[in-house]
């Protein structure tokens, strides 16, 4: 069994790609799970989604118990970082989306180099994407999936993947999406 | 939902067919499989994914040709609506299912608790065809207002409830749900939880059974509810619940594993999505061998049989594993007990399993290592890591991008002040109570669906019956769907209890926060099904006279008519109006983007030394009187129009007050100079002349200094003294208004300053001549005193040309500066060779001795004042004040508006006494005896004859020169026709290393009491140039220039209360400013090295930033003017 979470910020995507990543595993007859997927999404407060790959997974992701993560925004990725254990692998996007408190100067955007290569030196493997990576911002997200699905002992396959991305993307987006995806996967 | 997932959800499958979806997906599915023929629901999450997919299929098959097109779903009709509130919604699906139609209600925890009315009594009664009820509760309070167990609800409803614990046992419990009810004829309750409906798994659909019943109704006397057939009716109830006929389904719904080995020790007993928890751990942990476990589907009727049975294995000890009340527990001890079976039962409280909020894989754990009493290997998070998720910014939810409420709210605040206690805002349920959220904080109150109306009626009653009554009104505040669902009758009641409230109706067109539902108010009648029902109409019909709709991006006309509500008594209704962004997702407004202008945006206007002190303050008060002022003045004025010579910061002055924050106005003042309370009484305010009409500057300072507690305080200026430097020792000849002016800059910058004086006393004329009638000579000495505070030397009886030396001083000082003024009085020769000396006097001596209550006259004396200037207007006053039977004309060449002097004080002149003759002049002058004098006037144009004048004495107050000898003998001169001294442009005397001059004697400079405080500050710049290279220029220099052309002012303002003020908008950049942070806080504004910037990904271009903005920064990207940000 294997379990990954999803975090970020309302809006990015992280109810459609838990919705792509079940797809793949469905069509990869693994068995697959989620629990709630936990923030008010569309009101821009922080999402975290955790998906179960395999028996016994009912779908729900402890602290502690997440084996990937994939980080759509920068803070959502630290806040997640309980989710983490020594075996874990993750990809952190370079998106970084600033809540009202650092816009009102009541608090600030953590420093996020100290905390990756604190992460590098605890856990399994980290792929942090750089700041001056510009991606065309429609696609992405399957940019990150792609970067994720390269990660060691990824939960589906790649090809799986890209035939969920062609059932289930926006028609006529499939091909950027794909291409974005190819993108991720020989980013490091 | 896309038209394909509606057609695949309808779609019957022969054999299983395999799925991956969430909880509700599989309700909705079931529901369909068993023949569902009408659905009625209310949004609320976490069921209202149910109630979307029926909505989705409603749409789907108002199309035309759908039939045709899916020829193999056309046989199954579902009718869906979304109904006004939860308990219509229940009493629809009630009257269909007698009607012979299968129904189903969809809501959410609390919904229940609007629909329990028919839940409670239907059962009593009979239905027909299937009837099942889905509510969702919300262990956690993910979104919702409690975490309540609905399950209580079956029980006194005395109905079956069952409890599936994951999404693929939702959708069979619910296929179970329309059998059990089909045979009881009862309604049945499925009960989920936020996992159980929002969770995905797999499972597998199967066949659809489409509803082939024809409605119909039965006449039956058992549908009329009759208190005396209530015992017959309940016992009956209970007999379906406690007889036979339910048996059968028990087996169905509880399933139970008992232990693999001999064991008979330990057993578990759960429900609900705690069993998802404890099944995965048994599968992890391999408990196979060492527990058994039940699990319960059906919760009521309390299955005793199956738990009886269990419990008769002879277990030592169970846990109880149960999200939220103990009913599952409880049920068991009372089976145990009536039954003297001697187990020991565990759940709430044991090892930290509770009632409140949810269970997780974790708690069960703990859980199950005490139970077992042995650790489980479970994977931990990182201690290392653990420091860096602690003091993370929180990011809550927030308005959405461009969402009215936004603009709603921000109206309120421009009309609302939020620190009185008056005024009370009762939110409602929805997308508006994020409102409450800082910066807008605006809302008292929030409760549950439809409070806020009635919170606020009963706030104004329980506050309205103080004695004093109350100031200040109650709110309610509610959107357009809440007000459907429970502020319509609330409102009612409002009216008819003649309650004194305002109520404000969101309406953004939708069910917002659930995803975008219809509501009576906004049906999308695209269908055709629905009818609109207008809001406006509605709330009139009822009997509110005041009702108004506005539409909040106009933020002006909103802002009106939240302050017309207010002020209104009773009830008033304003309906703000503009669809939520998310209905037509990634639009944006206007093809033109919006940008912040970085020269505007946080930028200070008035000098460019960013090192000067300012004490304005940037609070959220600050900035939205500055932007109240914006959207509600009348008058809108540049600050440019306004500056002072003297560069007080006007806009941050008048700001100051707007926003009711006197200290600060003053510290504004004192940021530039010391004589705030002087010029509130004296300037002549170019600073008033520049536009017409412009902000009484010069009438709110008096204001501001007047009160004594800020005045009497000078601790800010004494803060901010730089320590001195080596190298920096300036004097400076002359303690009149440009002396004092210099030395304070000075003092300021860290420098020793010396002040020489040849007078006993420090001020000039400001002390010596202007008389105590025209300003607070107290408030002088105040202001004087701060100077020896900041450490300036002063010595008095140091006259130039005897005590002290120019030149000597230039040697002795690092700098000097002269600021002597021009002390000689201008004379006419008629009246110095004829009048004797006792009685002619020089405006300035005549005054000084004024002051110095000197002047010994007999008490009829008659005055001839010759000038047309304050001075003389002042010598004047003076005389006539000596005495009242004194007698004073006034004789100038100029016409009434020539006149020099301030058009205020002539009229006051006028209204004390005093003649006026203006247009003459003395052509001949004789001397009688008996000290009267007599005059012979001429007219000035035309030079004809004037009647002759008599009086005791003549006053000249024809002007003032320097002492032309005492400039040169002091190696000075480059003098002009006044002897003044011809400076350069930056103030040092020619032929001169290190001395200025400041103030009167410096011909550059205009001679007015901010002229020479302008010209003193000037000077203070040129020393700090020269002495550590200084980079600005003076800042107010402009402003100093155009005082030497100067038009005639018109009399003061007529400001008669302080309330007039809030008519003028005196706008310029400002650097402090947070404003649009502090209290508007779209998202896409966001800080990045100390500017905003629009971050153009998000915006959707409403534009309401650029009324927003007190600057003027924020634009439409026009062509045109594109700097600072670029798109």
């Amino acid at each position: 069994m294997k379990k990954l979470i999803i975090s970020g910020v309302g809006g990015q995507g992280v109810t459609y790609l838990v919705r792509l990543l079940m797809h793949a595993a469905v069509l990869a007859d693994i068995k697959v799970a989620t629990g709630e997927i936990h923030g008010l999404s569309q009101r821009g407060g922080m999402v975290n989604a955790g998906i179960t790959f395999g028996e016994p997974g009912h779908g729900q992701v402890d602290a502690g118990e997440a084996d990937f993560m994939i980080g759509l925004e920068r803070l959502e990725a630290q806040r997640c970082a309980s989710y983490l254990n020594s075996g874990s692998r993750v990809v952190i996007n370079n998106t970084e989306i600033m809540p009202y408190a650092v816009n009102a100067g009541i608090s600030q955007y953590p420093d996020m180099e100290t905390f990756v290569s604190r992460l590098k030196d605890c856990i399994e493997e980290v792929v942090y994407v750089r700041d001056d990576t510009t991606i065309d911002p429609r696609y992405q997200l399957y940019f990150v999936l792609g970067i994720a699905s390269s990660l060691q002992g990824f939960p589906v396959g790649y090809n799986y993947l890209s035939q969920a991305i062609e059932l289930i993307a926006r028609k006529g987006g499939q091909a950027p999406a794909i291409a974005a995806c190819e993108l991720g996967r020989s980013y490091n | 939902m896309l038209k394909n997932r509606v057609a695949e959800i309808l779609t019957p499958f022969d054999a299983p067919e395999s799925v991956c979806v969430m909880g509700n997906e599989g309700v909705a599915r079931a529901a369909i499989e068993s023949g569902v023929a009408g659905v009625f629901a209310y949004p609320g999450t976490p069921s209202t994914e149910i109630s979307m997919i029926f909505s989705s299929i409603r749409e789907f098959q108002a199309a035309d040709n759908w039939a045709a097109e899916y020829p193999q779903i056309a046989n199954n009709h579902i009718y869906f609506e979304y109904s006004v509130n939860e308990k219509i919604a229940l009493e629809k699906a009630i009257a269909c299912s007698i009607g012979n139609k299968s129904s189903m209600a969809c809501m959410k925890n609390v919904g229940l608790n609007v629909a329990a009315d028919p839940l409670m009594t239907i059962p009593y009664q009979v239905i027909n065809a299937p009837l099942v009820v889905i509510v969702c509760d919300d262990p956690g309070c993910h979104s919702s207002s409690n975490e309540q167990d609905s399950r209580h609800f079956a029980i006194s409803a005395s109905i079956p409830l069952l409890d599936p614990a994951s999404p693929g046992e939702a959708y069979r419990m619910t296929r179970e749900a329309f059998i059990i009810s089909e045979d009881l004829k009862l309604p049945v309750i499925v009960r989920l939880t936020t996992r159980v409906s929002h969770g995905r798994e797999t499972f597998h659909y199967n066949s659809i059974k489409p509803d082939q019943r024809m409605g119909c109704f039965n006449r039956d006397p058992v549908n009329i509810n009759v208190p005396a057939r209530t015992a017959i009716a309940h016992e009956r109830l209970l007999e379906k619940l406690q007889g036979e006929r339910i048996q059968p389904y028990f087996s169905n719904l509880n399933t139970k594993q008992l232990s693999k080995s001999d064991s008979k020790e330990l057993a578990v007993i759960t429900s609900g999505m705690a069993t998802s928890y404890f099944l995965e751990l048994h599968e992890i942990h391999e408990l196979a061998g060492e527990l058994a476990w039940l699990k319960i589907g059906m919760i009521n009727p309390f299955p005793e049989l199956d738990v009886l049975n269990f419990l008769q294995k002879g277990y030592r000890r169970i846990l109880v594993l149960e999200e939220l009340d103990p009913i599952l527990e409880n049920g068991i001890r009372i089976v145990a007990q009536k039954n003297h079976i001697d187990v020991d039962i565990v759940g709430k409280n044991f090892s930290g399993l509770t009632t409140v909020g949810e269970y997780s894989l974790s708690l069960t754990t703990r859980a199950l290592e005490q139970f077992l009493q042995r650790p489980l290997s479970h994977k931990q998070p990182l201690a290392m890591l653990a420091d860096f998720t602690d003091k993370l910014p929180v990011r809550p939810p927030t308005l959405c991008v461009g969402c009215p409420h936004r603009a709603t709210f921000y109206a309120m605040k421009l009309v609302l002040p939020r620190n009185d206690d008056e005024t009370i805002l009762c939110g409602d349920i929805g997308c508006l109570g994020l409102g409450a959220l800082p910066p807008m904080g605006m809302m008292d109150t929030v409760n549950h669906m439809g409070m806020s109306i009635s919170m606020a009626q009963g706030l104004d009653l329980a506050i309205g019956q103080n004695k004093n009554g109350r100031a200040g009104k109650t709110i309610a505040l509610i959107g357009d769907g809440t007000f459907f669902h429970s502020g319509m009758t609330s409102l009612l009641n409002a009216i008819y209890t003649n309650a004194d409230i305002s109520i404000i109706i969101f309406d953004n067109r939708t069910i917002a926060m659930t995803g975008g539902q219809i509501n009576p108010g906004a049906p999308l009648t695209n269908i055709g099904e629905f009818q609109r029902v207008d809001i406006e109409k509605l709330v009139r019909g009822m009997g509110v006279d005041f009702v108004e709709s506005m539409d909040p991006f106009k933020v002006e006309d909103t802002y009106q008519k939240i302050k017309a509500s207010i002020n209104h008594r009773g009830v008033s209704v304003l309906i703000s109006v503009s669809p939520c962004v998310m209905l037509e997702y990634d639009r944006q407004i206007s093809t033109t983007p919006v940008y912040v202008d970085h020269n505007k945006c946080k930028t200070c206007a008035n000098h460019s030394d960013r090192a000067q002190y300012c004490s304005h303050e940037t609070t959220p008060e600050y900035g939205l009187a500055r932007a109240r002022a914006k959207i509600t003045a009348k008058q809108h004025i540049a600050g440019e129009q306004q500056a002072c010579p003297a560069n007080i910061c006007n806009h941050g002055f008048f700001n100051a007050i707007l926003a009711k924050d006197y200290q600060t106005a003053l510290e504004i003042v004192r940021d530039k100079m010391l004589f705030a309370r002087t010029c509130g009484d004296i300037c002549h305010r170019p600073c008033e002349r520049g536009s017409h009409p412009s902000v009484p500057i010069k009438l709110l300072k008096h204001f501001v200094a007047g009160d004594a507690a800020n005045f009497a305080d000078h601790e800010a200026a004494l803060q901010r003294v730089r320590p001195q430097t080596p190298g920096h020792r300036v004097a400076i000849i002359g303690a009149g208004p440009a002396g004092l002016s210099t030395a304070y800059d000075l003092a300021l910058s860290g420098y020793a300053v010396f002040v020489f004086e040849k007078e006993q006393s420090p001020g000039g004329v400001l002390f010596h001549q202007i008389p105590d009638f025209r300003m607070d000579k107290q408030g002088l000495q105040s202001e004087i005193h701060i100077l020896k505070k900041l450490g300036v030397s002063f010595n008095y009886g140091a006259a130039l040309g005897e005590q002290i030396n120019l030149q000597a001083l230039s040697r002795e000082y690092d700098a000097v500066v002269l600021a002597i003024g021009v002390s000689i009085s201008s004379t006419l020769a008629i009246v110095e060779n004829t009048v004797p000396a006792q009685n002619r006097y020089n405006a300035m001596d005549f005054l000084k001795l004024f002051n110095e209550s000197k002047l010994m006259l007999k008490n009829d004396s008659s005055f001839v004042v010759i000038g047309g200037g304050n001075s003389a207007i002042d010598a004047a006053r003076a005389a006539m004040k000596l005495s009242p039977e004194n007698r004073v004309i006034l004789s100038c060449i100029e016409d009434r508006h020539t006149m020099p002097a301030f058009q205020d004080e002539i009229e006051e002149a006028l209204r004390e006494g005093v003649l006026i003759h203006h247009n003459s002049f003395i052509s001949d002058l004789q001397c009688n005896s008996d000290d009267e004098l007599t005059l012979r006037m001429k007219a000035y144009d035309s030079k004809k004859d004037l009647p002759s004048l008599q009086c005791n004495f003549i006053i000249s107050a024809i002007g003032q020169h320097g002492d032309a000898e005492l400039l040169r003998t002091s190696g000075i001169d480059t003098l002009d026709q006044l002897h003044r001294i011809e400076t350069n442009a930056q103030s040092l005397i020619p032929s001169a290393d290190n001395i200025f001059a400041a103030g009167d004697i410096n011909s550059n400079h205009h001679m007015s009491l901010i002229g020479a405080i302008a010209s003193g500050k000037k000077a203070a710049v040129s020393v700090r140039q020269l002495l550590e290279g200084y980079e600005y220029p003076y800042e107010g220099d402009r402003a100093m220039q155009s005082l030497n052309s100067e038009t005639a002012l018109e009399a003061e303002s007529n400001i008669t209360s302080l309330e007039d003020i809030y008519q003028y908008d005196l706008h310029q950049t400002c650097e402090r400013c947070n404003h649009c942070i502090d209290n508007f806080a779209c998202p896409s504004l966001v800080r990045k090295n100390g500017k905003i910037t629009i971050e153009q990904s998000s915006c959707i271009r409403c534009g309401l930033c650029i009324d927003v903005c007190p600057n003027n920064a924020i634009q439409w990207q026009t062509e045109t003017a594109i700097t600072g940000e670029m798109v």
